[in-house]
């Protein structure tokens, strides 16, 4: 990321969504004519579960300053307990990302459900000001 | 991995929408000069037939081997799509969607972060499509016929509707009668509701219709120890008991199963603090009394209800109460108390059975957070039950200040339970159940009458519902489903499911533990002489969740390969 | 069977069940909505959940809604329409709809929102912001058009010439319709009828419809009057139900549910929030019912109040002041709050009684449809109508599911007796592969 000062700075978030619920909030709020603050990158998935650990970190390495892991609320998952197993691979994952130095803030899940457009800019909103202020991952 | 050389970009301005809001120039001129993008060009509304006419004509003269339509959401027009890309002749697979309307033009305010997004999602569509390959269809056979475990009301009235709908149907039942709960606690001499209904009629009823219908096979005396395979070829091993109380094992191969086994009352001695006895007795003994005739009631002039102390949920239990409360205050001279939490009128009519009850004579006590305590006066032989009133107590702590209600006969609610062996019969199915040991857990995605796997269905009280008339609509909506999974003996689908390379995997049986729809089994290849990891196809739901728990990294979906994603995920604003 | 068709009156969770099972079974489905979207009440619903599922199924409505697009092209849908009149042939019916169409006509709107944004006054915009199709309309109380200044830049511009300021009213008749379902479903009772909580004039008393608006929309609870937050909401259960003083004796079976669940909602997005909720018997809904319900008073601190107040008024401030009586101890309260929410019973649609006349159905005490065998409860007097969902009585999403799936199916099964038709002929197998394939199995 090329800066001049850190005022500079525009964080570059990976929203990796659920097709079930995230990404379709994700077009609610687009329909209620809600802004993004900032320009976000979304990757669908069919099911939160599909989520890997090397997924987050290669976007990681690849230019995302931080990656929001967005799925089903529990209890509503299509496919079960996808969000519920993710969830927890991304805890550990904090826990590793720490280790090396990054730190757990980089990295979070979230429940959402489809009809909550109001909510993913919310969300996003958060998430793109704490970033701003960790500043860029490399 | 063959890398695609003939990719088309398709953007769609629809309308004004996009074509304002992102700067189109810029794209066309930046892909332009990719050696892998053959054409890239600009419409004003894809989804307009004149429009599309010419997109499937441009894919094939050119023959793209690869395309990516830039436009609306895929939730909107995915299928259009794919379908339109189909009929050119190209597989949907080699199609990627980026959604620029719903995810960039609308909800960027500046031009210049809207057009940087739309570069970055479209070179990333770009790296993607080259990764991904064309996904072929196969065909497979089922058994078209239906396993339907439990005789009682559920079990036969979907029975009924599966061969009305021209399928043919195995019922099984534990016991040697048919009719369930209905037939055996009876609740034959009370009417059902304001309308008339004897329930015990129409069970018997439907009973006759099933012995009568050659489409449907009955067992009773029978029970599944052992159903092996997925949906569309399940093998069912079935025990029955004959005359003899000999043994005898069959097995059948269904092509689904339907769960119908029911529920029970229990009385929880335990939780009650108290025995039955000859004055106290429970809602199902009462039901006896009544049934067994005038003489049942000889000496008892005031009978006492007290319900709501285990449990909250007043269904199967509040509606009946109401009801036999009437039938005794019509034809008995008895004094009635109910002593209950809520009074359960949920249901048509019992509102208005509610008022009669009260214009009778009928006493209703309601207590809120102290429960009411019960003792057996020995000098009176009456049972006391004391409970604090709010509505007539005053100063409602101070003691001494409890209402008495005498009465000589004690009646006390009693729990809904699951049948038994409810819980062996989901080991054996491995499907899940709830926290009350009810099928299904607790998951909106199952509603109204699915459980995690594929094929097999629940209907009735043995999912926790408590209520006949929802369970007649559950078993229509059973059938229906069946009938769409098993209408055809042979089922085409698409190879999109999980994939394992037998090469990686190394039998940690990770993936078949964590399949939510035990979709993926253990098989013996007659071939190499080894076991090996199965999934099946059509039990398969696509997910994911397999691939990404598999340590070895040998299972893959794919739509969703992991380069695929990864090819995707790097972020590169220019 | 291949002249035969059904029509599905109404186009809400339960007419687009009934909808996609009877195209599934190759039937010919006319579809007749009087809005311009599908979807019905329950579209304006929200999620009721945080981070974790309280079951309260608006998102099975939103599943179904998605499927639509794999057979909707196979429905004859007819938005905003209306039967006008009935004519029973020997055989079938003849139906001829009476369709109002709006200035933007959602059969050839295309979402793409470019007349939205030309517009001058702000008089268009999105239907729904949920809905499917996505179509906009257009306000004739902010169309500069209806103020006597001409204005044609929407109409001019429009390129799918959707936009016509006539008022275009169109008649088409449809024949050979051999069996008809209602799913016309439910209106909110008027909760102007309950005078005592001032609703209308009291600003901070509002409708659990209009609560859930507020939460999709604006993501937040607040205060009509002064669009602050509510910190302290009460939640009074059965307006309009089990109350003789305005004729509605009847218990409105969903509201418990509702009440409960939106209590929680509010309460786990923000655990300071007060709620309160007033009510008379709580009836028991879903699975794990008990645990549900101890959760809730406990973990949640929601205060469960076993009365119904008397009256709500409101000072300048407005703050709320209610008045019930605490029967713990036997005295008059008046207790201090926020938002006052009602949960409000269900009406029949206000068209279902003219259509029953229509239809000669026969209709309860209460105007919702009767069914004359309470074990068959998606008959109606008449053999070939049938009636599904919330148009019989109250009921929530998942049961009008189940209930649209049966009465598909005796539809089904009622067509095949008509017709006596066992041998199935290519045709029909044909597009049964079709459908096979354009279904998105996931």
């Amino acid at each position: 990321m090329n800066l001049k000062n850190k005022n500079e700075f525009i964080p570059q978030i990976v929203v990796l969504c659920c097709e079930n619920s995230a990404y379709r909030a994700a077009d609610m709020a687009a329909t209620l004519g809600l802004s993004y603050p900032e320009i976000i990158k979304i990757i669908p998935f069919p099911c939160i579960g599909r989520v890997d650990e090397r997924h987050i970190l290669h976007a990681l390495e690849n230019g995302a300053d931080g990656v929001m892991v967005m799925g089903c609320l529990e209890g509503s998952c299509k496919f079960l307990d996808g969000d519920v197993r993710t969830k927890k691979k991304i805890v550990y994952l904090k826990k590793t990302l720490v280790e090396i130095g990054i730190g757990d803030a980089r990295v979070e899940f979230l429940h959402i459900a489809p009809n909550m457009g109001a909510k993913f800019l919310e969300l996003v909103t958060e998430m793109n000001k704490k970033i701003k202020e960790l500043g860029p991952l490399f | 991995m063959p890398q695609r050389k003939k990719i088309g970009i398709f953007l769609c301005s629809c309308g004004d929408t996009i074509s304002k809001a992102v700067n189109f120039k810029k794209i066309i001129d930046y892909f332009k000069s990719f050696k892998e993008v053959k054409l890239i060009e600009e419409n004003s509304f894809l989804c307009k037939p004149e429009t599309l006419f010419n997109f499937k004509k441009k894919i094939k003269d050119n023959n793209l081997s690869g395309l990516i339509v830039v436009a609306c959401s895929p939730q909107l027009k995915g299928t259009f799509f794919k379908k339109a890309v189909e009929e050119a002749g190209l597989n949907f697979n080699l199609l990627s969607l980026v959604n620029l309307r719903e995810q960039c033009a609308m909800v960027y305010k500046e031009k210049e972060s809207s057009t940087k997004s739309a570069i970055d999602s479209i070179a990333s569509a770009l790296r993607r499509i080259k990764l991904q390959l064309p996904i072929a269809s196969k065909t497979v056979k089922i058994e078209q016929n239906t396993l339907v475990i439990g005789g009682g009301i559920a079990g036969l009235q979907t029975a009924i509707n599966l061969s009305k709908l021209g399928h043919l149907v195995v019922l099984l039942e534990r016991e040697s009668f048919l009719g369930g709960n209905i037939n055996i606690n009876s609740v034959s001499l009370i009417k059902y509701d304001h309308n008339n209904i004897n329930l015990k009629e129409v069970v018997n009823k439907k009973i006759e219709e099933v012995n009568n219908n050659s489409q449907i096979q009955i067992f009773t005396q029978a029970e599944l120890i052992k159903l092996e395979g997925s949906v569309g070829n399940f093998k069912a091993t079935i025990e029955i008991k004959d005359k003899d109380r000999k043994k005898e094992i069959k097995n059948l191969n269904v092509g689904s199963v339907v769960l119908a086994t029911g529920c029970q009352k229990f009385f929880p001695s335990e939780k009650y603090g108290i025995n039955l006895s000859s004055q106290i007795i429970s809602q199902t003994q009462l039901q006896g009394l009544i049934n067994s005739g005038n003489d049942s009631f000889k000496g008892i002039s005031s009978i006492c209800f007290v319900s709501g102390i285990i449990c909250d949920d007043q269904r199967l239990k509040g509606d009946e109460l109401l009801k036999q409360v009437l039938f005794l205050t019509t034809n008995y001279k008895i004094q009635i108390y109910i002593i209950c939490k809520n009074v359960y009128v949920a249901e048509d009519g019992l509102e208005e059975i509610y008022q009669q009850a009260r214009e009778k004579g009928i006493i209703f006590l309601k207590y809120d957070q102290k429960k009411p305590e019960i003792k057996l006066r020995t000098s009176t032989n009456k049972i006391e039950v004391s409970l604090y009133d709010p509505l007539l107590g005053k100063d409602f702590y101070d003691e001494g200040k409890e209402l008495v209600i005498s009465c000589d006969l004690l009646v006390l609610e009693e729990e809904i339970i699951p049948a038994p062996g409810t819980k062996k019969l989901s080991e054996i199915l491995q499907i899940s159940c709830d926290e009350e040991g009810f099928y299904q857990q607790k998951n909106i995605s199952l509603q109204p009458v699915f459980t995690n796997r594929k094929g097999i269905f629940v209907v009735g009280a043995c999912r926790g519902l408590k209520n006949v008339i929802q369970t007649l609509d559950d078993s229509g909506m059973v059938s229906l489903e069946i009938h769409n999974l098993l209408k055809e003996k042979l089922v085409k689908y698409n190879l999109d499911r999980a994939i394992v390379d037998d090469d990686k995997c190394t039998l940690c049986l990770t993936c078949l533990r964590t399949c939510p729809h035990k979709a993926i089994q253990l098989d013996q290849d007659e071939e190499l002489n080894q076991v090996k990891i199965k999934i099946n196809d059509l039990a398969c739901e696509g997910c994911g969740i397999c691939v990404s728990q598999c340590p070895a990294s040998a299972l893959n979906l794919s739509k969703y390969e992991d380069d695929q994603i990864i090819a995707e995920i790097a972020v590169q604003m220019t | 069977m291949s002249n035969s068709s059904v029509l599905v009156i109404g186009a809400g969770v339960t007419g687009i069940t009934v909808a996609q099972r009877l195209v599934e079974n190759n039937i010919k489905v006319y579809l007749i909505e009087k809005e311009s979207y599908i979807g019905g009440q329950a579209l304006s619903y929200g999620c009721k959940g945080v981070n974790s599922c309280n079951d309260c199924s608006v998102c099975l409505l939103q599943r179904k809604i998605k499927d639509t697009e794999g057979y909707f092209s196979h429905v004859l849908f007819k938005a905003n329409s209306e039967i006008e009149e009935v004519i029973r042939k020997e055989k079938n019916f003849e139906i001829t709809l009476r369709k109002t169409i709006p200035f933007i006509d959602p059969d050839k709107c295309q979402g793409c929102g470019l007349c939205e944004k030309l517009c001058p006054s702000s008089a268009i915009s999105i239907s729904h912001p949920q809905s499917i199709p996505q179509v906009y309309s257009l306000s004739k109380e902010q169309c500069l058009n209806f103020q006597n200044k001409e204005c044609y830049i929407c109409l001019n511009s429009c390129p799918f010439g959707a936009i016509s300021f006539n008022h275009k009213v169109e008649k088409e008749t449809l024949s050979n319709i051999s069996a008809i379902v209602l799913a016309t479903g439910f209106e909110p009772w008027d909760p102007k009828l309950k005078v005592e909580y001032g609703y209308g004039v009291n600003k901070n008393v509002i409708t659990a419809t209009e609560l859930e608006k507020q939460i999709y929309i604006k993501g937040f609870v607040f205060r009509p009057s002064d669009k602050e937050r509510a910190k302290k909401i009460a939640i009074i259960q059965c307006v309009g139900s089990r109350d003789r003083s305005t004729d509605s004796p009847n218990c409105s079976r969903v509201c418990c549910a509702y009440g409960m669940k939106m209590a929680r909602f509010l309460k786990e997005r923000d655990s300071e929030v007060e709620v309160s909720i007033f009510y008379i018997d709580i009836q028991p809904f879903g699975k794990e019912f008990t645990k549900f319900f101890t959760k809730s008073k406990d973990d949640y601190n929601i205060k469960y109040i076993k009365s119904i107040p008397s009256q709500i008024s409101e000072d300048q401030k407005g703050k709320l002041k209610i008045k019930y009586e605490d029967s713990q101890r036997e005295t008059i309260k008046e207790e201090y709050f926020d938002l006052a929410v009602l949960s409000i019973t269900m009406n029949p649609d206000k068209k279902f009684e003219k259509l029953s006349e229509n239809l000669d159905i026969w209709v309860k005490d209460s105007g919702f449809c009767e069914n004359p065998n309470s074990m068959q409860t998606i008959k109606t007097n008449q053999r070939e109508i049938f009636a599904a969902g919330a148009c019989q009585g109250p009921k929530d999403i998942a049961e009008c599911i189940a209930n649209a799936e049966n009465a598909a199916l005796e539809v089904i099964l009622f067509l095949r007796t008509l017709n006596n038709k066992v041998a199935k002929n290519e045709e029909q197998k044909e597009k049964r592969e079709k459908l096979l394939c354009l279904k998105e199995r996931k």
